[in-house]
């Protein structure tokens, strides 16, 4: 197998006195994989990814991006942890008071980059996902397909080693859905790890990827471990 | 990020909030203002006050009255009696017809009153400069009684006295002055801290985003600082601007010319405007750096 990006190791997370948003959970993500995370709702998604980019962290176990623990990481540390990793949220989240140009090139700025570079980052990114022509406009001037192919573009601003997006096409029709995803599979190609998470079947039949289903906090599928080698316990719920 | 990006940053960064939250940040700006003109003024009129009192007590003189019906000689005698003592720089002679003659000066309109028979005529008297050793403070119980022994001696007027009570209230004043400013200023630190609570407010999902996307605290928090800053600088300018517009307002054609003169005759000097506006800046800084203490940890609850 690939060296893994991301490791969780019997990772349990409860947020105050809730019960168990994530129990015991353990598994791997290899360098270059895409993974569709999926399951109801409330079953633990948005708690697995924020456990990645640390803005939470495990009630117990580890978790471990590039090897390193992310939970003992200085809390000084964090954002270059998270420079490292592209995300991409359900409502697109970009700055309102700035330009879809300077959404993109935030990152690339606060890394220090030459404002050619930047520039040259920001509108190549923004190519990628069709919107080089509408750099200047404002996020409330975009439809929110548009919106979320900016996030996107922002997200892979940095080259991250990893991309990951909670339910990234939740607000949009179907036909925009397969264009976005269609915009992972690319980031994918050009060797980003890629962790989506999505409730749409369509999406998940159609690109041939990994699955990860999560049901109230327990990992209870993981296709390519069926592949491989079949859950003994059986506990595959479908 | 080089340290002139960073701060290009910050500049940037602060000039646009500024900009699209100029009313709020307006607010902070008068406050900082009105409590640094307040203090200006209280500074510019102590300054002035501490100026002329020093020049009056530079001119300070004992002015020894002696009765109406004394005699030339007997003045003549007691002005070369002082002048011998070691303590005396000078003694002027001012004879009736002298007092006479200053009084007419200083108020020609009621020159007619002298000439009245039933009015209390101009004493004559000795006005004794000191030597610069003694100047300053009051004169001492036994060269006062000594004065007051003097042959045909009246009444001994020490200016200094008078001078002494000016002083403790101009003190007084002083103090009072700086406990209001100091208030005013602390009410100033706690409404740019506000403002800058309310603008980190408004923008808690934009800095939300800046952290989940590896912004450092300090790229999110110094364009806030430099924010307060600015407001605070800005607030030292305008209420300096308006101590200025004081003082060249009533300008050497506004009436009652000698208060003016004693009261804010001459303008701050240029180390207590730049104080007044560092105050200012620092009043500002500090309002921003207390309103972000707490404010912003619980903003990403994830970093625990
Ligand atoms: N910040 C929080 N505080 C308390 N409980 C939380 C918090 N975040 C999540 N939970 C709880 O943890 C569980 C898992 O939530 P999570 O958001 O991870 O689910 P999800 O799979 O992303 O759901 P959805 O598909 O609706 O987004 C839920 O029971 C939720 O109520
Ligand atoms: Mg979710």
């Amino acid at each position: 197998m690939l060296a893994a990006v991301i490791q969780f190791l019997r990772v349990s997370k409860r947020f105050a006195a809730g019960p168990l948003a994530l129990d015991e959970v353990t598994f791997e993500v290899g360098c270059g994989e895409f993974v569709f995370l999926t399951g109801d709702s409330g079953a633990g998604k948005t708690t697995l990814l924020s456990l990645i980019y640390r803005a939470v962290l495990p009630t117990s176990g580890s978790v471990l991006v590039n090897g390193r623990n992310v939970g003992s990481i200085p809390r000084k540390k964090v954002p270059y942890l998270r420079r490292t990793i592209g995300i991409v949220f359900q409502d697109s989240r970009l700055i309102r008071r700035k330009t879809v140009y300077e959404n993109v090139a935030y990152l690339p700025r606060i890394l220090g980059y030459s404002a050619d570079r930047q520039r040259e980052v920001a509108l190549d990114v923004l190519e990628r996902v069709g919107l080089a022509e509408r750099a200047s406009a404002f996020p409330a001037q975009l439809s929110g397909g548009e919106q979320q192919r900016v996030a996107i573009a922002r997200a892979l601003a940095n080259d991250p080693a990893v991309l990951l997006a909670d339910e990234p096409t939740g607000n949009l029709d179907p036909d925009l859905s397969q264009r976005i995803f269609r915009l992972f599979v690319d980031a994918h190609r050009r060797g980003t790890t890629v962790v989506v998470a999505t409730h749409d079947p369509q999406a998940i039949s159609s690109f041939p990827a990994r699955v990860l289903r999560l049901s109230q906090g327990h990992l209870v599928e993981d296709s390519s471990r069926e592949k491989t080698a079949p859950p003994v316990d059986g506990v595959t719920v479908r | 990020m080089t340290w002139l990006q960073a701060i290009a940053y910050f500049v940037g960064e602060a000039l646009l909030s500024l900009r699209r939250g100029w009313r709020v940040g307006l607010l902070a700006i008068l406050t900082i203002a009105v409590s640094l003109f307040l203090g200006g003024l209280f500074a510019l009129v102590s300054h002035n006050l501490r100026g002329q009192l020093e020049a009056w007590r530079g001119e300070a003189r004992i002015v020894v009255y002696f009765s109406a019906d004394a005699s030339q000689e007997l003045l003549i005698e007691a002005r070369g009696e002082l002048a011998a003592l070691s303590w005396v720089e000078a003694v002027e002679l001012v004879t009736l017809a002298d007092a006479r003659e200053r009084f007419g000066q200083a108020f020609p309109d009621l020159v007619d009153v002298l000439d009245d028979p039933d009015a209390d005529p101009l004493p004559p008297s000795l006005e004794v400069r000191l030597v610069e050793s003694v100047r300053v403070a009051p004169l001492s119980e036994t060269r006062h009684e000594w004065l007051s022994g003097l042959d045909g001696a009246e009444w001994v007027d020490d200016d200094r006295v008078w001078l002494d009570r000016l002083e403790s209230i101009v003190r007084a004043g002083r103090v009072v002055g700086w406990g209001l400013g100091g208030l005013l200023l602390a009410a100033a630190i706690f409404t740019i801290s506000s403002v800058i609570r309310l603008t980190a407010y408004r923008y808690r999902d934009e800095i939300a985003v800046m952290r989940q996307i590896g912004a450092t605290e300090l790229l999110i928090r110094c364009p806030f600082y430099l924010e307060g800053f600015l407001q605070g600088l800005a607030g030292g300018l305008l209420a300096m601007a308006g101590l200025w517009l004081v003082y060249a307002g009533l300008g050497p054609d506004a009436p009652a010319q000698a208060v003016r003169e004693a009261l804010i005759g001459k303008f701050l000097p240029a180390s207590s405007v730049l104080a007044f506006l560092a105050l200012g800046a620092l009043a500002g800084g500090v309002g921003a750096i207390f309103s972000l203490r707490r404010e912003f940890v619980e903003l990403d609850p994830g970093i625990d």
